[in-house]
């Protein structure tokens, strides 16, 4: 309605002030000072992730052993942060880092999303023996404890980027499986689905069409909420070095590095320790805003999601 | 929400708890008897004394069931600690004769029987970590109740390498009437210095004095408790809150940490512990002699020891260091860092656009292991060796290196006395498969260096077999860390070479 009344409007060319009364009604209940500051920090994250190679001062992976453990330097000197024990750049390897957090961070959520929304719609569209099956499997992978189940995954598979993604979604997506599964169940008792069935339409395309539409808020609220956890279980693994390659300059490992010197040369730790909680802080803030305003059922009753 | 009340009874039971806890770890509880706990870094994983290599537990029970013998460091020679004296009676045949003092911990004498037992047990024990030690063995029999006869496959001049405190000796008695499982756990009545209190798997391990010891003295700790901490800054920050009294491997970044305290103090000796980079030449692309050769001109050690060690290392030319047995300063050829000839070594090994290769590294077994590791990739990569570090867990990579599974690897062996068992367990055809180097000269040098029982001729021939090995660079040597123990000041304690700690030379000052 919102969208059509300002193209209309657009097209009857308007005065630019009603124009912009229109815009502000649209933006204003996205205005909320948890999506602001959490948009802003993941912003920044994003940001940083995508302009690494531009802003990083130098090469993550670059040593200079006559320059191991130097400390911070904040606002002059060639090391702002600081470097590890081989020489190499703090705030570069900040940088990077926030690349493979970003990364691990949108894939796990994309695939976990899809994967447990697929099922899920289909577990609660068939409902009897599907749906069945389906919810077996969600309580028999549920029965793991998460990281350990990821801890025992990458053992077995080894480092790298994909087995660390495949080690995340492993558990992930049964969150989304259950909420779509529930809402699903409902929804194909409902006249439109039923109208959709009488008028001939298939089973894949009442799934897609109809069902999957109407379940896209909670996943995008379970989602942000997954993003962040999956950052901390990336840390995690990454700290007890089941991660990605040591090549790869990632926050976890780092603070992983750091804890050796953490008396003695403290920027090594605390860095990646601050990028970390800010960034997890950042997601956290704007799934709470996102759920606030795409589903106000959820705030209402005080239940979280994720 | 409400949070349940404790009451006062529950309260004073828990502070009593506290009390009881506290009473156990703390020295100062402790007024009668004296207890020294030490911070340790290894693993602490069976109650079986014969499954476990590793240098921590073999200490452990060396103390607990006595060892044949000890290596002494400062006299230079081999001491017995259950055997009284030795003779070769030919070159495969060495009598040993059993203290005749020396009783078990729970009241009976050591007999040969004891002996040849546990020798068998460590042969075929299904847990047994020790068959290497006990490899060259053929025969062990009693010729009297004091006196054990030692047949060997073949002359072993180094034999007494292989037995030095790896050898224990059980009580046959025991383990014939419980079974072996049962006597570890519930009758570890060894004859050793010390008795075992109590050990928990993966926490700790506590010993008591064994009054009946005669070497013991009067300032040896009553207790000693070895807590098992695998982060440095964990010991460190124990000792200096008095949590423990000796701290093992202090990294050389946190020395200045335990000096600015006024109790406490850092001690430090040479280790013959070898550091090194095997290179498997069964498995690609280290089939090329060139290329194993780029690797050792490629790695720079001094500018690593200087700043990944801060100096605390010293550069191996060989597996030995000046002063160990088997030294000889004028071995050749020597490795020195030059990233020119190594670049023109890979692309004489057929790899001008360089190469791409995985190298295996520990994280926290060796001090800085993974930052020595990081910076010799960097190294690598500068000489066309593309590197990529794998650091899977230290259990994961120890079963899959003594399983010649890894083609390229950082690693340490210790114990290296005379040396010849390391390095024939490392460089000999079929004797590991750790390297699984073959060369059929190295083989007949090392026989014929452990048919040498005189010292210039054993000496010259493993030093004959280094130079090929040298020159065939299966392995890079690469150096003997200094290793560093965090001490309180009323503790007087040398560390050993070995990295042992031995109640026995744990001395109190104040007591």
């Amino acid at each position: 309605m919102e969208n059509s009344a300002t193209l209309a409007a657009q097209v009857a060319g308007e005065p630019h002030s009603a124009q912009n009364r229109r815009l502000r009604a649209v933006i204003r209940p996205w205005l909320t000072p948890k999506v602001i500051a959490g948009g802003a920090i993941v912003l920044i994250l994003v940001v940083v992730g995508l302009l690494a190679p531009v802003i990083a001062p130098y090469d993550p992976n670059a040593q200079n052993l006559t320059q191991a453990l130097r400390p911070p330097v904040w606002f002059s000197g060639a090391h702002a942060l600081g470097t590890d024990a081989v020489g190499r750049d703090i705030l570069s390897r900040l940088f990077y880092g926030a690349r493979v957090s970003l990364v691990i961070a949108v894939m796990v959520v994309i695939i976990s999303g899809v994967l447990g929304l697929v099922l899920g719609a289909i577990s609660g569209y068939f409902a009897g023996k599907v749906d069945f099956l389906i919810q077996k499997l969600v309580e028999v992978v549920w029965a793991f404890p998460p990281l350990l189940l990821a801890i025992a995954i990458m053992a077995f598979l080894g480092q790298g980027l994909e087995n660390l993604i495949l080690a995340l979604v492993s558990q992930r997506w049964i969150a989304y499986c259950r909420v779509s599964r529930g809402q699903a169940l409902s929804l194909r008792t409902r006249e439109f689905v039923d109208a959709a069935r009488s008028l001939g339409a298939r089973h894949t395309r009442i799934i897609l069409r109809h069902i999957m539409p109407n379940l896209f808020p909670a996943a995008v609220v379970i989602g942000t909420f997954s993003m962040a956890s999956a950052i901390i279980a990336e840390a995690s693994l990454s700290f007890l070095g089941l991660g990605v390659p040591p090549e790869i300059p990632t926050w976890g490992s780092m603070l992983a590095d750091g804890r050796t010197y953490i008396s003695t040369s403290w920027w090594l730790a605390l860095f990646p320790g601050l990028c970390i909680f800010f960034t997890v802080l950042g997601i956290n803030l704007l799934g709470d805003g996102l759920r606030d305003i795409l589903d106000p059922r959820l705030k209402r009753s005080g239940s979280g999601i994720g | 929400m409400r949070i349940p009340a404790i009451s006062r009874r529950g309260f004073s039971a828990m502070a009593a708890a506290v009390l009881v806890i506290s009473d156990a770890v703390s020295p100062v509880a402790a007024q009668s008897r004296t207890q020294i706990v030490v911070g340790v870094t290894d693993n602490i994983n069976s109650y079986n004394p014969v499954a476990d290599s590793a240098a921590f537990m073999a200490s452990v029970w060396c103390q607990v069931y006595g060892c044949l013998l000890t290596y002494d460091y400062d006299a230079a020679a081999y001491k017995g600690m259950l055997v009284e004296s030795w003779e070769v009676a030919d070159p495969t045949t060495w009598i040993f004769r059993l203290r005749r003092d020396v009783k078990s911990h729970d009241g009976h004498p050591l007999t040969a029987d004891d002996v040849i037992f546990s020798v068998d047990r460590m042969k075929n024990d299904k847990q047994s970590a020790k068959r290497a030690q006990v490899a060259p063995i053929k025969s062990a029999e009693a010729i009297d109740q004091h006196t054990v006869r030692i047949v060997t496959n073949g002359p072993t001049a180094d034999l007494l390498e292989y037995l030095t405190d790896h050898v224990l000796v059980m009580q046959k008695r025991l383990i014939e009437a419980y079974g072996d499982r049962e006597a570890d756990r519930n009758y570890p009545y060894g004859f050793g210095p010390y008795k075992l209190k109590e050990l928990v798997v993966g926490n700790r391990v506590v010993l008591e004095k064994n009054p009946d010891w005669k070497e013991l003295q009067a300032d040896n700790p009553d207790i000693m408790i070895y807590r098992l901490m695998r982060e440095p800054e964990q010991r460190v920050t124990a000792l200096l809150n008095d949590e423990i009294q000796i701290a093992q491997f202090v990294p050389p970044h946190l020395m200045a940490r335990i000096e600015s305290s006024a109790r406490h103090r850092v001690v430090k000796s040479g280790s013959i512990e070898m550091m090194f980079l095997a290179m498997m030449p069964k498995r690609k692309p280290w089939g090329s002699k060139e290329l194993r050769q780029a690797v050792a001109y490629a790695i720079d050690r001094e500018a690593i020891i200087k700043a990944v060690l801060q100096g605390q290392a010293r550069v191996l030319h060989g597996p030995f260091g000046p002063g160990q047995y088997a030294y000889d300063p004028n071995l050749e050829p020597k490795y020195s860092y030059n990233p020119e000839k190594a670049r023109a070594l890979v692309k004489q090994a057929g790899y001008p656009d360089g190469v791409d290769v995985e190298l295996f590294t520990p994280v926290g077994r060796y001090i800085n292991d993974k930052q020595i590791s990081e910076a010799m990739v960097a190294m690598l990569w500068a000489v066309g060796i593309r590197a990529t570090l794998k650091t899977p867990e230290w259990p994961t990579l120890w079963t899959d290196v003594q399983k010649g599974r890894v083609p390229f690897y950082y690693m340490g062996r210790g114990l290296m006395i005379s040396g010849g068992p390391a390095i024939s367990q490392y460089f000999e055809t079929d004797e590991s498969p750790r390297i699984g180097y073959s060369n059929s000269a190295v083989d007949d040098l090392l026989r014929h260096s452990r048919a040498a029982f005189d010292k210039a001729t054993y000496v010259k021939t493993i030093n004959r077999a280094l130079s090929i090995i040298l020159d065939e660079a299966p392995a890079h040597f690469l150096w003997q860390h200094n290793m560093l123990y965090g001490l309180a000041k009323d503790v007087k304690f040398t560390p050993r070479p070995d990295h042992r700690v031995f109640g026995m030379a744990v001395h109190m000052n104040s007591k």
